[in-house]
C-alpha cells in the first residue's frame, strides 16, 4: 500500500501533463505540452514509460532522447547477481565481457556484451523490483471509476484492465519474448527488414540474450534521400501488413526508440527490437478486417460492413446504434488502404471527419471495440508518426499484395462472416464508384464525355472551368458543393451528382 | 450568419450606367427598390441615386487583352498594356460614366514555354519525368492540370504495383495512357511516338484509371 501511495504524486503530474496537453492549442504550445509529458512520464519506469514513449514519439526526437536518457541506468553491479542467477552461472563463463554503461528502458535495461567467441550480443535484463511496481500500478488502473462517460457509452473498463494486465505480464516474460522474436524472425518476410537473432540457450524469465545488430536512430534516416527514406516507409508497411493479416502477430510497441535504420551493402535496413508487446488476432479478426477492405475496394462479394466489424470483435448491439453510418465511415477509416494513390495522412482529417460524420455517437463506435483494439490503434498511430517524420508517402495496397501474397487474400475472400441478428438494418458495403463521369450535350451532340476518378469528386468545383461554375451556380445556388458533399458523405458510392440545362447545352455528372 | 448579396454603388445617373453596363453582360433583376439592381452570374450590382464617391472599379479575366478592348470600342479609353509578372498582364480602360474596367490576361504554361513541376511522391528517374512533362503537353490547357496529377498519381502507383520506388518512363507513359480519355488516343499516340518510344504496348495495357 505505501508503495502505491509513494507512486501516486508522480501520477498526479502525469494527469496535470496530460491535462495540459488536452487544452493546448496546436503548434508550439502543443509540441511543448507534449514534450513536458513525456518528460514527466519518462520520470520513472514501468507503465508511465511506457505511455511516455508514445508521447515522445509524437513529439519528435529530442522528446524522445530527453525520455530514453530520463532514467538513470542502474549499476551493472546490481544486476550482475540477476544475471547469474538466471543463468544459473557466473555471467563470466558465458560472456567475456558486459560493458558497464546500460541503456534503460520500461522493464529493463539493455547492455552490449561480447560472447567468448567474439560476437557481439545485447543483454536485456528485467529490473529487479519491476513487477512490484507494475502491480501498484495496475492496482490504480483498477481505480478508475466506472461512472460517467465510461458508464454512458458502455465503456468495457474490465476488458481493457485485463487487456493491460495481459500485456505487462507478456511483457515481463523474457523467454516468452525471445521465443516470440524468433518466430517473428522466422516468420517475416519483408525486404530491408531485419529482426536481431535470439540466442535461445541464453535466454531465462528475466533474460534475454539477442545478437548485437547495430544502427542509427530513426530520426537520422530524415535527413536521408527520398529514395532511401521510401524503403525505410515501405520495409514499416510490409512489416505490419504481413504481421497483421498473414502472421497474426504484431510487435505492439513501434515506437521510434525500437527501430533503427542501416546503410549496407544490402541496401538500406530496418531493425526491429523488443518483442515484449505483441499483439495476437486470431485468424477471423484479421481476416475479417482484411475481407472488409477486399469488399469496400471492390475485389470481393460486398459484404455488410457490420458484418466485418464483428468479425474483428466489435460489439453489435452497440454498433446497431450507427449501423446506417457505418460504410462511410468504414470508407474514411480504411481510406489509406482504399487509395490507388500514394497516401498523404496530411489530407486525411480523420478525427475532424469521424465526428462530422457521428458527432457524440462516435462513443459507440468506440466503445464497441475490443479492448486490444486500443493496441492496433496505438500501432497504426505509431506508423503514421514515422511515416511523418520521414515524409514519406506510398501507396499503400500494392505493398500489402506484396506483403500478405494471393493466398492471404484467397483466405481472405473465402471468409464466412458472422451473420447479423434478425431486425438489423442492412446496407451492404457497395463498392465505391471507381469513375466520375462528366457528359456535355449540345442538342442531340455528345461533345465532351470525361472519365476520372471517383476520387476527383472532391475537387469538382475546380475542375469546373470559373464562368460555367458560375452560370451552374447562378441557376441553382450551391448544387455542386452540396454535391460533392453529398458524395463523399456516402462513400463515393455510385450516384447521379447533378444536371445542369442552359439553352441547348445539358451537362450530366455522375459517379459509377 | 449574413450572406453579402450584392456591392451598392451610388452614382449621378443609375440608369446611363446600368446601360453601359448591359453592354458588358450584366442583366437587370425585378427587384423592389431602392435602385437598380443588375448582375451576370457572378457579381451583383446595386446602382443608387447619388453622389459617386470613386470610380466603379470592376475586375475581368480574358484570353486577348487588346482584342477585347478593341471589342468594347468608345467611349472607353484604354491605357497601354502592362506586365505584372512573367505570368500576368493587364490593361485598364476608363468609361466617361465612371467606369473603370481591369481586364487581366493570365499566360498559359505553353505561351511561356514552361514544363511545371509533376505532384510527385517517389523518387522518379529524370528521364520519366521529362517524357511525362513533354506529353502532357498535349492535354488541352483547361485539363492539363488535373491530368499532370492524376497521370503522376497513376504513374506512381504502377511502379508500385511492380516492385518499385522510382517511376520509369514507362511507368510515367501508362500513368497519362490510362488517365487520357479515348478521344484524345491518337494525338497522344502521336506525341509518345515521337518522344521515342512505341504506344502501342502502352495502349494495349491500358487500364482506365
Amino acid at each position: 500500500m505505501f508503495a502505491r501511495l509513494r507512486r501516486l504524486p508522480h501520477l498526479l503530474r502525469l494527469a496535470w501533463g496530460v491535462r495540459r496537453l488536452r487544452r493546448a492549442a496546436q503548434g508550439p504550445e502543443k509540441a511543448l505540452a507534449q514534450a513536458a509529458l513525456a518528460r514527466a512520464l519518462g520520470g520513472g519506469r514501468g507503465m508511465a514509460m511506457k505511455i511516455g514513449q508514445v508521447y515522445a514519439d509524437r513529439s519528435g526526437a529530442s522528446a524522445l532522447d530527453e525520455l530514453l536518457h530520463g532514467i538513470e541506468p542502474l549499476p551493472l553491479t546490481t544486476l550482475l547477481p540477476l544475471i547469474e542467477q538466471a543463468l544459473d552461472a557466473p555471467p563470466e563463463r558465458h560472456f567475456a565481457q558486459i560493458e558497464p554503461h546500460g541503456i534503460a528502458a520500461s522493464l529493463g535495461q539493455v547492455h552490449r556484451a561480447t560472447l567468448h567467441n567474439g560476437s557481439a550480443v545485447a543483454i536485456k535484463v528485467r529490473y529487479p523490483d519491476i513487477q512490484a511496481i507494475l502491480d501498484g500500478e495496475l492496482a490504480l488502473a483498477g481505480l478508475i471509476p466506472g461512472v460517467g462517460p465510461a458508464k454512458r457509452w458502455g465503456f468495457d473498463l474490465e476488458g481493457y484492465r485485463q487487456s493491460l494486465r495481459d500485456n505487462f505480464e507478456r511483457e515481463l516474460d523474457y523467454l516468452s519474448e525471445a521465443r516470440r522474436q524468433q518466430w517473428l524472425r522466422e516468420q517475416l518476410c519483408v525486404p530491408g527488414l531485419v529482426i536481431p537473432e535470439v540466442l535461445l540457450p541464453l535466454c531465462r524469465d528475466g533474460l534475454l540474450v539477442q545478437r548485437w545488430e547495430a544502427g542509427e536512430p530513426l530520426r537520422s534516416a530524415e535527413s536521408w534521400p527520398l529514395g532511401e527514406r521510401l524503403q525505410v516507409a515501405r520495409t514499416l508497411l510490409q512489416t505490419l501488413f504481413q504481421s497483421l493479416f498473414t502472421l497474426g502477430e504484431l510487435h505492439g510497441d513501434p515506437h521510434a526508440g525500437n527501430l533503427r535504420v542501416r546503410r549496407g551493402a544490402a541496401g538500406v535496413e530496418t531493425l526491429l527490437y523488443d518483442f515484449g508487446c505483441t499483439l495476437s488476432l486470431a485468424r477471423e479478426r484479421r481476416l475479417g478486417l482484411l475481407r472488409l477492405i477486399l469488399a469496400l475496394r471492390g475485389e470481393a462479394e460486398p459484404i455488410e460492413p457490420l458484418q466485418g466489424l464483428i468479425a474483428i470483435g466489435f460489439d453489435v448491439e452497440k454498433l446497431a446504434h450507427v449501423a446506417a453510418e457505418m460504410p462511410a465511415l468504414m470508407r474514411l477509416l480504411l481510406r489509406p488502404f482504399l487509395l490507388n494513390a500514394p497516401f498523404d495522412p496530411a489530407g486525411w482529417g480523420l478525427s475532424a471527419a469521424f465526428e462530422a460524420q457521428l458527432g457524440v455517437r462516435r462513443w459507440w463506435f468506440r466503445s464497441a471495440g475490443p479492448a486490444d483494439v486500443v493496441l492496433l490503434l496505438r500501432i497504426f498511430q505509431g506508423l503514421f508518426n514515422h511515416l511523418e517524420r520521414l515524409d514519406a508517402k506510398l501507396p499503400w495496397w500494392p505493398l500489402l499484395v506484396q506483403a500478405v501474397g494471393e493466398e492471404t487474400l484467397a483466405e481472405a475472400r473465402a471468409l464466412v462472416l458472422p451473420t447479423l441478428p434478425d431486425g438489423l438494418s442492412l446496407s451492404p458495403t457497395q463498392p465505391a464508384a471507381t469513375r466520375l463521369r462528366v457528359q456535355l450535350y449540345e442538342g442531340e451532340r455528345l461533345k465532351v464525355d470525361l472519365e476520372l476518378p471517383a476520387d476527383a469528386t472532391a475537387e469538382l468545383e475546380s475542375l469546373i472551368p470559373e464562368e460555367t461554375l458560375a452560370q451552374i451556380n447562378a441557376q441553382q445556388p450551391g448544387v455542386v458543393a452540396e454535391a460533392c458533399a453529398r458524395a463523399q458523405a456516402s462513400g463515393l458510392v455510385a450516384q447521379g451528382l447533378f444536371a445542369w440545362e442552359e439553352g441547348a447545352r445539358q451537362v450530366r455528372v455522375w459517379l459509377e | 450568419m449574413i450572406f453579402p448579396s450584392a456591392l451598392c454603388h451610388p452614382h449621378p445617373d443609375p440608369e446611363a450606367l446600368a446601360r453601359c453596363l448591359e453592354g458588358l453582360g450584366f442583366r437587370r433583376t425585378q427587384s423592389a427598390s431602392p435602385g437598380l439592381l443588375l448582375e451576370n452570374g457572378s457579381l451583383a450590382l446595386r446602382l443608387t441615386q447619388g453622389q459617386a464617391e470613386r470610380p466603379l472599379r470592376l475586375e475581368a479575366q480574358v484570353r486577348d487583352l487588346s482584342s477585347e478592348a478593341q471589342a468594347l470600342g468608345a467611349p472607353w479609353q484604354a491605357e497601354s498594356e502592362e506586365r505584372l509578372d512573367p505570368h500576368w498582364a493587364r490593361q485598364r480602360l476608363h468609361h466617361p460614366l465612371g467606369l473603370t474596367l481591369t481586364l487581366l490576361r493570365e499566360y498559359s504554361e505553353d505561351e511561356l514555354d514552361l514544363l511545371p513541376p509533376l505532384p510527385t511522391h517517389l523518387d522518379w528517374q529524370p528521364e520519366a519525368v521529362a517524357a511525362l512533362q513533354q506529353v502532357l503537353r498535349q492535354v488541352p490547357l483547361d485539363f492539363r492540370d488535373a491530368a499532370r496529377r492524376r497521370a503522376t498519381e497513376r504513374a506512381e502507383y504502377l511502379c508500385v504495383v511492380d516492385g518499385g520506388l522510382a517511376p520509369e518512363p514507362h511507368h510515367a507513359l501508362q500513368g497519362l495512357v490510362d488517365v487520357t480519355p479515348a478521344f484524345q488516343h491518337p494525338l497522344l499516340a502521336d506525341a509518345i511516338r515521337a518522344l521515342g518510344y512505341a504506344p502501342e504496348p502502352l495502349f494495349a495495357a491500358r487500364q482506365p484509371a
